[in-house]
């Protein structure tokens, strides 16, 4: 727990968007590392393993709560595709980031789907392959790869709205 | 040249294209200026998640940990039927009941009423050794009368040894009363 607590309750912390279920689901996490102890494969990586007992845990959570943030995801978010030649304009995203509006990519990340929030987390903050996604969140490798795919789209296109708004 | 799709650029700044795509993609953003500008957009925003990430990092509070800890002692504390139960365990069931049935034999062995066992034999020679050192002090010459008798039997040394032989007899009976 000490090794792993921070790291584990950072990632439940990122997952849920607050603090108080963020506490919840990385003690509830742990009290079943503790139980489950003797079902953990020596060799695998344990950080891995206790992830996957979060994403469990969390999606059991929302289910609990009957999807309650699923309703934020926007009806549009299919990736884009680039077939011609892209405008040589700065992107939005650049300047955008490079104010530094943490803020506002907060309020961005929340609007995304739960599976699509960690996705990123797991492929971008924490730095997973996909197969080790796949493993941690029970999906297929095109799952995830089509998962970050969205995320990332939609989060692009939240952020740009987001300048636009500031400006 | 057809452009990089944005998944493509996706999946090769998280390195999980094949080495000959890896290269071709890596050849292309290097020429094409539409496509640095996509692949700079696209790893910004890992860097930025990255950077934000990091600058929110939060420290493991004590009250989960300490809250772990408390379910875990909670979960492993048996209840009072699981205890008793524990008890009937033949580990330690056995050895208990061989431990009572010890004790009952002792406390019969000791109970009031048995009077200490002592070896006769013992006895006689315990007695005959306090006779020779000091034979006014037998019970058998308490009285007066008897005293003097004995001290003119311990006159005659010749005598000494049969005088010690028959109080060392007397003390025996005495021995014997106390079976």
């Amino acid at each position: 727990m000490e090794q792993y607590g921070k790291a584990t309750y950072n990632f439940a912390f990122r997952l849920t968007g607050n603090e108080p279920d963020a506490r919840d689901l990385t003690q509830e996490a742990f009290i079943r590392v503790y139980r489950a102890w003797r079902s953990f494969q020596p060799g695998t990586s344990f950080l891995s393993w206790i992830y996957r007992i979060v994403t469990n845990l969390y999606r059991d959570e929302l289910r609990r709560r009957k999807g309650r943030f699923q309703g934020e995801i926007p009806e549009d978010n299919a990736p884009q595709e680039y077939g011609g030649e892209k405008p040589l304009a700065v992107n939005p995203i650049d300047t955008y980031l490079e104010r530094q509006l943490s803020e506002s990519l907060s309020k961005s990340l929340n609007a995304l789907s739960p599976e699509q929030r960690q996705v990123l987390i797991l492929a971008d903050i924490e730095e997973y392959s996909y197969q080790e996604i796949s493993e941690i969140m029970g999906c297929s490798i095109g799952t995830v790869r089509s998962r970050l795919h969205r995320a990332r789209a939609l989060l692009r296109k939240l952020l740009t709205r987001e300048q636009r708004r500031s400006l | 040249m057809t452009h990089v799709t944005t998944e493509r650029l996706i999946d090769y700044i998280h390195g999980v294209l094949a080495p000959e795509d890896d290269a071709a993609v890596y050849a292309h953003v290097t020429t094409c200026t539409a496509c640095r500008a996509e692949y700079r957009a696209e790893l910004t925003l890992s860097e930025t998640l990255k950077a934000q990430a990091a600058a929110e990092e939060l420290e493991f509070p004590s009250i989960v940990k300490a809250k772990v800890w408390q379910a875990i002692r909670a979960a492993e504390r048996p209840s009072l039927a699981q205890r008793l139960h524990a008890l009937l365990r033949p580990a330690l069931a056995v050895p208990l009941a061989a431990a009572l049935v010890l004790a009952a034999l002792a406390g019969i062995r000791l109970s009031p009423g048995s009077a200490p066992q002592i070896s006769v034999a013992y006895f006689l020679e315990e007695h005959a050794a306090q006779q020779v050192q000091t034979p006014l002090a037998d019970r058998a010459a308490g009285s007066t009368a008897q005293l003097e008798e004995s001290a003119a039997l311990a006159a005659d040394s010749s005598d000494q040894e049969t005088t010690a032989t028959s109080s060392a007899l007397a003390g025996a009976e005495d021995g014997a009363q106390l079976r």
